[in-house]
């Protein structure tokens, strides 16, 4: 008996999502044996192929603050700074208020041999120190917090007759205000100002686009960069006030 | 005559952009020379006639660009102005041969003009050796080709020179295969080659050797302008050496490259264990006091000293008796960079406190490593100490470590690392899952969220508030009484529907409840909310119309009720227009 035309776009479609359940299921194991792969290579102190075992994972798709800490480790533990404090840098975006992280972070950043170029207070710092105070993820919080209050304090007075909470309701819209503006210009950063991280033990920051060019200055391993455009495989980078040049893209990773 | 000066000046900033801006424009590549030898400059100079542009030199590929200036002319030719902007560009040949200098582009405005190709003929120095008097020469020296793997050498880059140099830019070798620090202090001293003296000036690094192997240490650089004094200076004026009276050479210099055999350590069968020093080194032990008492503490400091990687030494062994409790201290270090080399010192302290009384000989310690002098193993040993440690004067004080602690108050001391290191891995399956931070998108919506919940609130209560108005109960209660007044048959009930009507309706229009109202109310409420006479005048007649039936007795057929009922509709109708 031939079945109908329905029965059989049913049983297709059945098969179908039988096959994405399988390949979805199989990749999700593909990915749990190369995490445990990458702890079981870490704990045997074969610590690339751990590495090259996490990056796996990341290849995936998968964003994850704590795959990336693994990632710093194994590279910190090879020897490879650079690419250490890059994955460091790429949790911290991730998971900013992770003990371990901050440790390990410490303790990477120690290892550097160049000068954090923002090391001194600024007046910038001082003004809003909040910012550099607080991690992103808690301003966006703080703000979304303030904002829900701000709005109840006015329900209140709308309620209630115009007269109460007077006070509080400016004071709720200035730090609203303030932390909705703060978290709105860490929007703009993530978006438009792009940071990068020193790969290679030492890197030379030149003043063309050749290999010839004069060498202006040196930065090493783990060094944090400000990246202001690309040109035909090199970089211009910012590293502090009156230290920019070019650099080559391979000797960069981007945050 | 001011106001005459300043109105030339106005009329020439005002004239001179547009006659330079009438001129085409016209591109022109120079060198000032086209036959170089290896190590010496020569002068790119791009000439734009008629405007301002802007050169790309990035196609530049077979010379190192080591500075550039440029310079800007106005001449007045035949009552025309002409602008000329030149750009200069020194450059060092990358390599000898055929080289060329390709077409470079020049953007002005909206089109780009290219230069022409320039050839340029780079020969082998024609200095055969020192014999003919270099006036400037460098060279580098390595203390130690042969070097122990883990030993310390010397990396000396030294410039001879006979004439005065100026703007210098050395560029150091990568030193791949050895970690290198430089010495801050340069060397200068006068010394003689091939019969003629030298000033010399020698730049030192400390290299050490990361692995064992050949190293082959890569050219150093130097870039300088070298001063000839008198004599003219080259083709066409410099716009970087202004003002100085003798004639300037940009040159590069470079050194041979320094090949470093780095020997790996013979292997080791010795007693003691190896410390992984490499260099000459001794070792001391120190104890405060070989006198104490049970639960009283002597510091006991190990010293290793000497020239090497001393940084690296670790703590040596130490045997002790089982009696002695033992409160380690981190090491203390000393570490200086000398034209040798580091030389330093670093101290092992650790508090004892004996538990036991009696006699005790803490064993010598031993220290183990490769003296390069000697090329070979050395192994020091320090003197045995020995210690008498007698009976505690009360017993409760054997709990005590501190020296001085004060009464009932435990010690406090800051926690201090001991040791760094990383911590652990993660491995919470959850590492699996992408986690991403809140997108602005969500952060705008959630912020959007309490304005939105007010809006509707406000909203609600604004058309809640609307409906409770008298204005709107009053106009619905008119409304109801017309209907009843329909509804009635005869009676004194259908005048009393028609008035309640009319004065519901007129206090609908003054927001206000009531039952009654006089003409006089009736004519100022209708008359402050802008009704025309004829209204106002209207409505008094059929209220007393109304009021006249219903009090006087007056005797209405069907026909007349229904013209009254249709004359006061019409009245509530135009009153709530």
């Amino acid at each position: 008996m031939i079945p109908s035309f329905k029965l059989r776009i049913r049983r297709i479609i059945w098969i179908c999502a039988g096959v994405l359940c399988l390949a979805s299921a199989a990749h999700a194991d593909s990915l749990t044996r190369s995490f445990l792969d990458g702890i079981r290579y870490y704990q045997e102190g074969n610590y690339e192929q751990a590495a090259a075992a996490f990056e796996k994972i990341t290849d995936a798709g998968v964003q994850n603050g704590q795959l990336y800490y693994n990632l710093g480790n194994a590279y910190l533990r090879s020897n490879q700074l650079g690419w250490a404090i890059l994955w460091y840098e790429r949790a911290l975006e991730l998971i900013p208020e992770d003990p371990d992280l901050k440790f390990n972070y410490a303790y990477a950043l120690s290892r550097t041999k160049d000068e954090r170029a923002d090391r001194g207070p600024s007046l910038i710092r001082i003004l809003f120190f909040w910012k550099f105070l607080l991690n992103p993820t808690l301003i966006r919080r703080i703000a979304l917090a303030m904002n829900l209050l701000f709005w109840s304090a006015v329900l209140v007075r709308l309620i209630r007759g115009k007269k109460v909470l007077k006070t509080p309701v400016y004071i709720l819209l200035f730090i609203t205000l303030i932390f909705t503006g703060t978290a709105a210009y860490n929007y703009y950063e993530d978006t438009f100002i792009r940071e990068g991280i020193i790969l290679p033990e030492q890197a030379s920051v030149r003043s063309g686009l050749t290999e010839g060019a004069t060498e202006l200055f040196v930065l090493h391993a783990g060094t944090k960069i400000r990246v202001e455009k690309e040109r035909d495989g090199f970089i211009r980078i910012f590293f502090s006030e009156g230290k920019i040049g070019w650099i080559k893209k391979d000797q960069v990773g981007i945050i | 005559m001011a106001g005459r000066l300043n109105l030339l000046i106005l009329g020439f900033i005002l004239l001179v952009p547009g006659a330079l801006h009438a001129e085409d424009i016209e591109v022109q590549a120079s060198v000032d020379r086209t036959q170089v030898a290896v190590g010496e400059s020569l002068q790119l100079k791009v000439t734009i006639q008629g405007g301002d542009g802007t050169v790309d030199v990035s196609s530049i590929q077979d010379f190192d660009i080591i500075s550039r200036g440029s310079a800007t002319n106005i001449k007045m030719i035949n009552g025309r102005f002409s602008r000329e902007n030149a750009y200069t560009y020194v450059l060092m040949p990358l390599r000898r041969g055929e080289l060329t200098i390709p077409p470079l582009p020049v953007q002005s405005g909206g089109t780009v003009v290219r230069t022409q190709p320039i050839s340029v003929t780079v020969t082998p120095r024609s200095e055969p050796d020192r014999a003919q008097g270099r006036a400037v020469f460098v060279e580098a020296v390595i203390s130690n080709k042969r070097p122990y793997e883990g030993e310390q050498i010397v990396y000396s880059f030294r410039v001879y020179q006979r004439v005065q140099i100026a703007n210098p830019r050395f560029q150091e070798p990568d030193f791949n295969g050895f970690t290198a620090e430089r010495l801050e202090d340069q060397r200068t001293f006068t010394t003689i080659v091939d019969s003629r003296e030298y000033h010399v000036i020698e730049l030192n690094f400390i290299l050490l050797s990361l692995d064992s192997g050949v190293h082959q240490i890569e050219p150093a650089i130097l870039n300088c302008d070298v001063i000839h004094s008198g004599g003219r200076r080259r083709n066409f004026s410099d716009p970087f050496f202004g003002l100085n009276r003798g004639r300037f050479e940009t040159r590069r210099f470079a050194t041979e490259p320094v090949t470093v055999d780095v020997r790996p350590l013979p292997p080791y069968h010795g007693e003691g264990r190896f410390s992984g020093l490499v260099g000459a080194f001794d070792i001391e032990s120190q104890i405060e006091t070989d006198e104490l008492k049970v639960g009283d503490s002597a510091t006991l400091s190990i010293l290793i000293q000497g020239a090497g990687n001393v940084i690296d030494a670790e703590e040596p062994m130490i045997s002790l008796p089982d009696a002695f409790k033992v409160y380690k201290d981190a090491p203390e270090e000393t570490v200086r960079l000398e034209p040798t080399g580091y030389t330093g010192r670093k101290v092992f302290r650790m508090a004892l406190v004996p538990m036991k009384p009696g006699e005790y000989q803490l064993d010598p310690v031993s220290l183990v490593y490769f003296d390069t002098d000697r090329e070979d193993y050395v192994q020091e040993l320090t003197r045995p100490l020995q210690l008498t440690v007698a009976p505690a004067e009360e017993k409760d004080q054997l709990a005590v470590v501190s020296p001085s602690p004060p009464a009932g108050m435990p010690r406090k001391d800051q926690v201090v690392f001991t040791g760094r290191d990383i911590l652990p891995l993660k491995e919470d399956p959850d590492a699996l899952k992408t986690r991403r931070p809140m997108s602005g998108g969500w952060f705008l919506l959630f912020l959007m969220i309490p304005p939105a919940v007010f809006g509707l609130t406000q909203t609600a209560l604004v058309l809640s508030r609307k409906t409770d108005s008298p204005s709107r109960r009053m106009a619905e209660r008119s409304e109801k009484a017309l209907r009843e007044a329909a509804n009635e048959a005869a009676g004194e009930a259908f005048y009393a529907c028609l008035y309640r009507a009319v004065i519901s309706a007129v206090l609908a229009r003054a927001d206000a409840y009531g039952e009654t109202l006089t003409y006089a109310e009736v004519r100022t409420i209708l008359s402050n909310r802008g009704y025309p006479p004829e209204v106002i005048e209207n409505a008094l007649g059929l209220l007393e119309t109304i009021e006249s039936a219903r009090f006087g007795g007056r005797i209405m057929d069907s026909e007349d009720r229904r013209s009254l009922l249709s004359e006061t509709r019409g009245l509530v109708k135009s009153l709530n227009r």
